[in-house]
């Protein structure tokens, strides 16, 4: 069996730091791989630029997607995602601050599988990562190879 | 065409005819006259004839006419003659007159001759002598011929100067008609001479009598002239006048003629040849002159008596119709003697003044006269007695029997006697008081109504339908400067703003035709050359005989037309306005969304960060720790945890201002009732009542009443915390109670709890953002609660008020729209 991979789209090093010290302290061990911005996450997903040489056939077990973010901002890249036919089925979980009505909607009309807003206290941020990383990465099932 | 002859009608009629009538009978007198004359001359020539001697002389005792008397008689009665057929030609005229006059000279010698003894008989130049009638010798004209002559030709001569029309035609006619008179008197004295046998100047020597033919000539020659001087000269003037006297010599005059000339037939010595006893020829003369004057007389009598029966009878029946016109009379009649004492007075006058008949007999019209009028009437009335004026008119004032004064309007007029003296004076009088106090009191109201226009706002004016103003009220001088009389007389379109003529002419014509009132608006020039809008409302009264124009009102709209214009120019300016103004709103909301939007994503990140790194450090370097650092580690994160909650109460309020309303049919009690399970559930250890009053339905947004109404309840939970049990109640006003200002039938809620209330002088902190009244260690908030209720219930269109006391509880009332 594949290794189940994160893609962490986060472009603040702060936030990136937490997440995985979350991830850590609940002893998920998966591989993580974290892009700074929407055309680099692009360019991972879709094996292109830097990540030519990445097999396609390996897509991410999920993608947290922080929605403010340098270049494109998270809804395009959502948007995109679901445009290309060989990423149009990947799970993505929103993961960001805010809480606006516009996001909720634009996210979801997008496709999102999920949206989960990251809490200010820290335990609360550290418990959200952990129910994430059981979900979606020991519960759920990503749809078959395509 | 068919001529009809000119009819004559009534009185003018008769008087005309009689005139006819008389003129007519005149000619034929006059004719007789002229004829008999003639006639006579005639028969004096033919007696020079041998076989008829006997026309010349009609008695062979008497002498025969002279020829140069026929002669004589001849020219006058044709020179008469032709007067009457009024000859055209002048020169025959003149001839006759000239014919005329030497007849007259003729007969003035003839006179004069025989008395101073010389014979002037031409005669005997042209006529050998005939023979001699004793020593009377024939054919020669008599001396007494001559002298009647002298007056006949004078009378012809006066006849043929008639000129009617001229001054002195009268007494021409007079003088001719006198003349005629006395021939035919002359010659009646002669014919009766011979009527009584003794005929005047036979047997007096040679001296030649005047003959019983020409005698009877001159009788006809002067009835001919006076019938010719005709009835307006004397002596006919005297008969034929229309008078009572006239008529009775016209009927006296004939009869004593003729009783005189029948008393005297028994003188007469040819009549007693009939071997009558001349005794008894007289007695049967004297019964028969009896008889027959007795007839004359009686049937005179009869004729004239029952004329001035008839006369008096009619004069009466007059004088009641007058008497009946003037006790009828609605106007007093009174006649008064020169000193001004009552003689008679009419029904009407004794009412008038309130004095009986007989009362008034005793009085002068003075004493019911005003003292104030008594002067000025003393006056006209011994003016109107003592000089030219015949009357006068005086309106004064009568004190009644009773006191009473009444205004009367009084005629006189001076009755004058034959002699043209002013014997009384007459009045005629009516009572004026009516109608004097009708005139004042239309003169009151006709002083009320200027008043009144003269001081109402609008300018009342009357046009006619040519547009010439006849009136313009005085208050058009306050308005615009103008004097009535400047406008009077002038057209309205003089003082119209030319833009605005046209627009009014049609108007006005519109108005003339369909005959109804308009109103319109235009510019009016003011004396000082401005020009002022005015509203102007015309009403067609053209067929108003009191108007017979178009009557105006009009008043300055001077100011509302500049605030029209204003508002004209702002509602043209607003629409952009309000697109401008839009469009800062929409910016300014795209920038707040924005900003929110930001402030949603970027400030809590750092955030996250103290409160993550402050967990870390606990975590990783807590044995290098101490208490203290521990300490202000968790007071870091404590920081950044409020700051979260206020970032979200902002980011809340900011929502409830930005989103847009959803308006539907919500259920208050429902969304209520909801909250407080929750509440409940929060804190389940505490004991709080609720009540909330079931089905309360209200339109608005669910989501924005739901985070009212859980903000008013989680505050009411809040502040109860102290309190067991907590009551919370929920509900709304009857109507009686409802907000005074209100007069809406919007319900107000209300939510009321018994928990700390809090100082009502602080009440109008109480929505403010971050406004809070209590301590945060004693009950934790962020206080943007409120702040956000109220902009909810403001987006709504309500109100919000509360009403609490410290530790008395506190109750929220709202209303929706």
């Amino acid at each position: 069996m594949a290794e189940k991979i994160i893609l962490l789209v986060e472009d603040n090093p702060d936030d990136e730091t937490l997440t995985l010290r979350a991830l850590k302290k609940n002893n998920i061990k998966n591989k993580v791989i974290v892009v700074r911005d929407g055309v680099e996450a692009l360019d991972y997903l879709f094996c292109r630029r830097g990540y030519a040489n990445r097999d396609p056939g390996l897509p991410p077990q999920v993608v947290l997607l922080d929605l403010k973010l340098p270049k494109l901002d998270g809804l395009e890249v959502l948007r995109q995602i679901r445009a290309n036919e060989q990423t149009k089925l990947q799970p993505v979980v929103i993961l960001t601050s805010s809480k606006e009505d516009q996001d909720l909607i634009n996210g979801y009309k997008l496709g999102a599988n999920s949206y989960v807003r990251k809490p200010v206290n820290f335990e609360d941020f550290s418990e959200a990562i952990k129910q994430l990383g059981l979900y979606w990465l020991i519960l759920n099932e990503i749809p078959p190879d395509r | 065409m068919k001529h009809k002859p000119e009819v004559v009608r009534n009185g003018k009629e008769t008087v005309t005819n009689h005139s006819l009538n008389q003129n007519y009978f005149l000619k034929q007198v006059l004719i007789f006259g002229t004829a008999g004359t003639v006639v006579f001359a005639l028969m004096g020539l033919l007696g020079y004839v041998p076989s008829l001697q006997f026309l010349g002389r009609l008695h062979k005792g008497y002498v025969p006419m002279a020829p140069s008397t026929a002669v004589s008689f001849i020219t006058l009665g044709g020179t008469i003659f032709f007067l009457i057929i009024r000859c055209p030609f002048r020169v025959i005229l003149a001839l006759l007159a000239s014919l005329a006059a030497l007849v007259s000279l003729f007969g003035l010698l003839e006179v004069v001759g025989y008395f101073i003894g010389i014979d002037l008989n031409f005669e005997n130049a042209i006529m050998p002598e005939v023979g001699y009638l004793g020593e009377i010798p024939i054919a020669r004209m008599s001396p007494a011929t001559g002298g009647v002559f002298f007056f006949s030709g004078l009378a012809v001569l006066a006849l043929s100067l008639r000129r009617p029309g001229r001054n002195w035609n009268a007494h021409i006619m007079n003088a001719a008609g006198g003349l005629g008179s006395l021939v035919l008197l002359l010659s009646v004295i002669f014919c009766l001479a011979y009527l009584y046998g003794t005929p005047l100047l036979y047997g007096k020597g040679a001296t030649v009598p005047m003959a019983l033919t020409t005698a009877l000539a001159f009788m006809m020659l002067g009835v001919g002239t006076v019938a010719a001087s005709g009835e307006d000269a004397i002596p006919l003037k005297v008969l034929f006048v229309e008078s009572t006297r006239a008529h009775l010599l016209r009927y006296f005059f004939p009869l004593v003629i003729l009783s005189v000339l029948l008393g005297s037939i028994t003188t007469i010595p040819e009549l007693s040849i009939y071997s009558i006893n001349p005794a008894i020829f007289s007695a049967i003369a004297a019964v028969f002159m009896i008889i027959l004057t007795t007839v004359l007389v009686t049937w005179i009598a009869t004729h004239i008596g029952s004329s001035i029966d008839a006369a008096k009878k009619a004069l009466r029946i007059s004088e009641e119709k007058l008497h009946l016109i003037i006790e009828t009379s609605p106007d007093g009649i009174c006649t008064v003697d020169p000193l001004g004492n009552f003689v008679t007075t009419n029904i009407a006058y004794e009412r008038m003044v309130g004095y009986s008949k007989e009362e008034l007999r005793g009085l002068s019209f003075f004493d019911v006269t005003h003292p104030d009028n008594r002067p000025k009437n003393k006056k006209l009335f011994q003016d109107m007695f003592s000089l030219e004026t015949t009357d006068f008119s005086m309106e004064k004032k009568y004190i009644r029997k009773d006191g009473e004064e009444i205004n009367v309007s009084v005629h006189a007029i001076g009755i004058r006697d034959a002699e043209g003296n002013v014997r009384f004076g007459t009045a005629f009088v009516e009572d004026t008081t009516e109608r004097k106090q009708a005139e004042d009191s239309l003169r009151d109201t006709n002083a009320r109504h200027s008043a009144m226009i003269e001081n109402i706002g609008d300018v009342i004016a009357i046009v006619g339908a040519d547009s010439m103003a006849k009136y313009q009220s005085p208050n058009i001088e306050k308005w615009f400067g103008w004097k009535p009389e400047d406008l009077v007389g002038t057209s309205g379109w003089d003082k119209m703003h030319p833009e605005d003529i046209e627009r009014i002419q049609k108007e006005f014509g519109k108005m003339l035709e369909k005959e109804t009132a308009s109103i319109v608006e235009y510019r009016f020039k003011c004396k000082d050359g401005n020009y002022k809008w005015i509203e102007l409302t015309a009403v067609n009264r053209i067929n108003d005989p009191s108007i017979n124009g178009v009557l105006l009102n009009y008043h300055d709209i001077n100011e509302r037309k500049q605030a029209e214009e204003q508002i004209k120019e702002l509602n043209r300016t607003l629409e952009q306005r309000i697109k401008d103004r839009t469009k800062q709103l929409e910016r300014a909301n795209k920038e707040l969304e924005s900003f929110a939007y930001s402030v949603s994503h970027d400030l809590r990140a750092p955030l996250r960060s103290m409160d993550g790194f402050s967990v870390a450090l606990l975590e990783d370097y807590a044995d290098k720790l101490d208490d203290q650092g521990k300490d202000y580690l968790q007071r870091v994160r404590n920081a950044s945890k409020r700051m979260a909650q206020l970032i979200e109460g902002i980011l809340e309020l900011s929502r409830t201002t930005r989103s847009v309303v959803k308006w539907e049919r919500v259920n208050l009690s429902a969304l209520a009732k909801t909250i407080m399970t929750d509440l409940h559930k929060s804190q389940p250890e505490r004991r709080v009542e609720c009540n909330i009053e079931p089905d309360l339905y209200a339109n608005g947004d669910v989501r924005l009443l739901r985070a009212a109404i859980q903000n008013l309840l989680g505050n009411a939970f809040k502040f109860t915390d102290h309190c067991d049990p907590g009551k919370i109640e929920f509900g709304v006003l009857p109507p009686s109670e409802t907000d005074e200002s209100s007069q809406t039938p919007n319900p107000t809620y209300f939510i009321r709890d018994n928990g700390a209330g809090f100082d009502m002088t602080y009440a109008d902190k109480l929505f403010g953002v971050f406004q809070r009244l209590h301590k945060a260690d004693e009950f934790p908030g962020t206080g943007v609660g409120l702040a956000t209720v109220e902009r909810i219930i403001h987006r709504h269109g309500g109100r919000i008020w509360a009403d609490a006391g410290v530790d008395e509880g506190a109750t929220f009332y709202f209303t929706l729209g």
